[in-house]
């Protein structure tokens, strides 16, 4: 027992560093922000007593919390959001992006590995090409596929000769949009997930497959109940960070149209996501944070709905 | 009681006839070779030959890396012969996928599929095959039934001991009827209690089922205790086929006799000196041989070794070792660092530092160079 007691005085010096940073830096500013979510009409660092009455006149009382004043605790904030079209566009932007993006993403670096693990010859290579996406940068890979989908000059519409289409361009509808931003993250996910699911598959024993031959088992058995079965825990890890990475997505919708908007010029919040929703609410000119707090505990909840979700199913269908 | 129930089920398992059609092995000038990574060609398995007779348990025996795990797998079909062909029957298979051969292989580590439960391991090849879902779970439960897993269907393979994994195995190689039944190692994961039991229950079931059987192991105790016949090999090459008494008592040659015998034989160097064949320390040991004058080597076995005053072996007793039943004498011989081992009776007076002579039963001479055995 005092053996233990020690050890666990050592564990906690040990840990003492990056607890204290996670508490300053993580944990505070999320206890905070779900405060902030409840705090109706909180504006922040607003020093002059002027300027927030002049934006809520006639407002008699206030309080304070974190250096900025607010009128009272409800649930007004929310109230706003579901109200405010750009969110509503950002939910359903999102929601797209993580349920039809994802799977296919999952899906297509299966087959990919699969292939891959089942040739010999210039395996290297290939796994090479399919891992470029991974150490190159975001904003770099925006910026091809800005250009590579540009109406007058861009490869796709060299390649099959269609004159002035706007796939991302003034004029482009949101499904061709959409469509841009898919092939962008998909394909842009699929290094990583090939990685994991080749790293996977070459330490399945390789006589549950000498013993799959034995028994004639057609290939596409040996697949799903061979390979995924025995792949499932990463296939989980996969889906799991590949949906909260989904949930998050703000950079790749960036990188495609350019700074600071959504989407195509005339219509710059076509595609804008929840987390894109988030940081135009923190803008340093209006500082309106109880509804970005709002929006970000919204999503907070949609993610932990959903993992809570895969966990469950996971119990039944993963075999560790 | 437990031994009742055994043959209980034993005899259930024979009257729903689980008759396999038991098929004679022939391979004949197999040859395995493989380039490692530096591109050097190494013989695995070098013109090998032997008659497997229909429903045998043949124990295929060598030290490792001798290329008997590698003929096994030629024979299952996952590994493709450089040369020779392989028959079951008058069936030519050299060239046949090993789903289509009808062989049922147990890995070395049983490769059980561990998300699957018992039963849906032993399902398995019957779904392939497409047996009607009833047939397939009776067949199952019967499978599991002569091995006597029965009750444990409904586990997962990491719930099982070794011992009962490997009888899963066991089960789900023989479920589909095969004629050849190929175990790789199959008591090498086991430990040293399982692998009496398990190495009866692997005799047992291929008793009842008549099956042709073989088996690779490099433990020679393992491969005499069970198979009808042991193959001896050594690099890549076969070395002796016999049932494993006679090849025992009448090793082909130095290899074969070293290999076989715990404790091991005791090999002295000698030399043949006008038809006699004399030991360093001038000890005649026989007279009578044909051979021309030549270094050899003398085989004795430590059991085949009595104290006997007028023995031909003349040795000083360093220690003795009480085992029980036995009494084991390691001794110094003149003119030899390495010392002789023998085993005698426990009622054998003797103490260390006494000067004793033995006489044998049996004497191996073989040939100093090749090994090759004379007499």
């Amino acid at each position: 027992m005092l053996e233990y007691k020690k050890d666990a005085w050592k564990a906690a010096i040990c840990l003492a560093p990056t607890l204290l940073l996670m508490a300053i830096f993580t944990f505070w500013p999320i206890i905070n922000s779900f405060i902030m979510a409840f705090l109706n009409n909180y504006y922040f660092a607003i020093n002059s007593e002027q300027f927030y009455s002049m934006m809520f006149p006639g407002q008699q009382s206030y309080a304070y919390f974190m250096g900025g004043r607010f009128t009272g605790v409800g649930i007004q904030n929310f109230i706003y959001l579901f109200q405010d079209d750009t969110f509503i566009t950002a939910l359903k932007n999102t929601a797209i992006m993580v349920f039809i993006s994802v799977p296919i993403s999952v899906l297509i670096a299966l087959g990919i590995s699969v292939a891959l693990n089942s040739i010999n010859k210039l395996r290297g290579l290939f796994q090479t090409i399919f891992f470029l996406p991974y150490v190159t940068n975001t904003i770099a890979l925006g910026l091809v596929f800005n250009s590579v989908f540009h109406v007058d000059y861009g490869l796709v519409n060299k390649l099959f000769d269609i004159q002035g289409l706007s796939w991302i361009n003034s004029g482009a509808t949101w499904g061709r949009a959409m469509f841009v931003l898919m092939v962008y993250s998909i394909w842009n996910g699929l290094a990583f997930k090939i990685i994991v699911f080749l790293s996977g598959m070459q330490s399945i024993d390789k006589q549950y497959y000498q013993a799959a031959q034995v028994d004639a088992t057609p290939r596409w058995r040996v697949f799903t109940r061979i390979t995924v079965p025995l792949l499932s825990p990463m296939i989980l890890y996969i889906t799991i960070t590949s949906f909260m990475g989904a949930f998050k997505v703000y950079s790749s919708v960036i990188a495609i149209f350019g700074t600071g908007t959504y989407g195509p010029v005339g219509n710059d919040k076509m595609l804008i996501t929840i987390v894109g929703y988030v940081y135009d609410q923190f803008d340093v000119s209006a500082m309106p944070f109880g509804v970005g707090s709002a929006a970000s505990l919204v999503l907070f909840l949609i993610i932990l709905f959903i993992t809570f979700f895969q966990m469950q199913v996971s119990k039944k269908r993963v075999h560790y | 009681m437990e031994k009742k129930n055994d043959e209980f089920l034993s005899e259930e398992a024979q009257t729903k006839k689980i008759i396999h059609e038991s098929v004679e092995v022939r391979l004949q000038n197999l040859t395995k070779e493989f380039y490692d990574k530096s591109g050097k060609l190494t013989i695995a398995v070098n013109d090998f030959s032997v008659v497997i007779p229909a429903g045998k348990l043949i124990g295929l025996l060598g030290p490792s890396g001798c290329g008997k795990s590698t003929t096994l797998y030629m024979i299952a079909g996952l590994h493709k012969p450089t040369a020779g062909s392989i028959f079951f029957g008058d069936e030519d298979v050299t060239n046949m996928p090993p789903e289509k051969r009808g062989i049922g292989l147990v890995f070395q580590n049983y490769a059980l599929y561990p998300h699957m439960t018992v039963r849906k391991n032993i399902l398995f090849p019957l779904e392939n095959m497409k047996v009607p879902k009833e047939e397939a779970l009776e067949l199952a439960q019967q499978m599991a039934e002569l091995v006597h897993i029965g009750d444990l269907m409904d586990r997962k393979p990491n719930q099982l001991s070794g011992g009962q994994q490997q009888r899963v195995a066991i089960a789900r190689a023989l479920v589909k009827k095969p004629r050849v039944l190929l175990l790789d190692e199959p008591l090498s994961n086991l430990d040293a209690r399982l692998r009496l039991q398990t190495r009866e229950e692997i005799k047992r079931i291929q008793r009842e089922t008549g099956i042709t059987t073989i088996f690779v192991t490099h433990d020679q105790e393992e491969a005499m205790s069970i198979s009808d016949e042991i193959v001896v090999m050594n690099n890549g090459l076969k070395q002796q086929m016999d049932k494993p008494q006679s090849v025992y008592e009448e090793p082909i040659n130095m290899f074969v006799a070293k290999f076989l015998g715990n404790p091991p034989i005791n090999i002295f160097e000698a030399e043949i000196k006008k038809g006699q064949i004399i030991m360093r320390d001038g000890e005649v040991l026989e007279e009578g041989f044909t051979e021309p004058d030549q270094e050899v080597f003398v085989g004795l076995r430590p059991e085949y070794l009595r104290i006997d005053p007028n023995g031909k072996v003349a040795a000083e007793i360093e220690f003795v070792e009480h085992i029980g039943r036995d009494t084991m004498i390691l001794c110094h011989v003149d003119g030899y660092d390495h010392r002789l081992r023998a085993i005698v009776p426990s009622e054998t007076r003797c103490e260390a530092g006494q000067k004793v002579r033995f006489n044998y039963s049996k004497l191996f001479v073989f040939n100093a160079e090749t090994g090759e055995r004379y007499r």
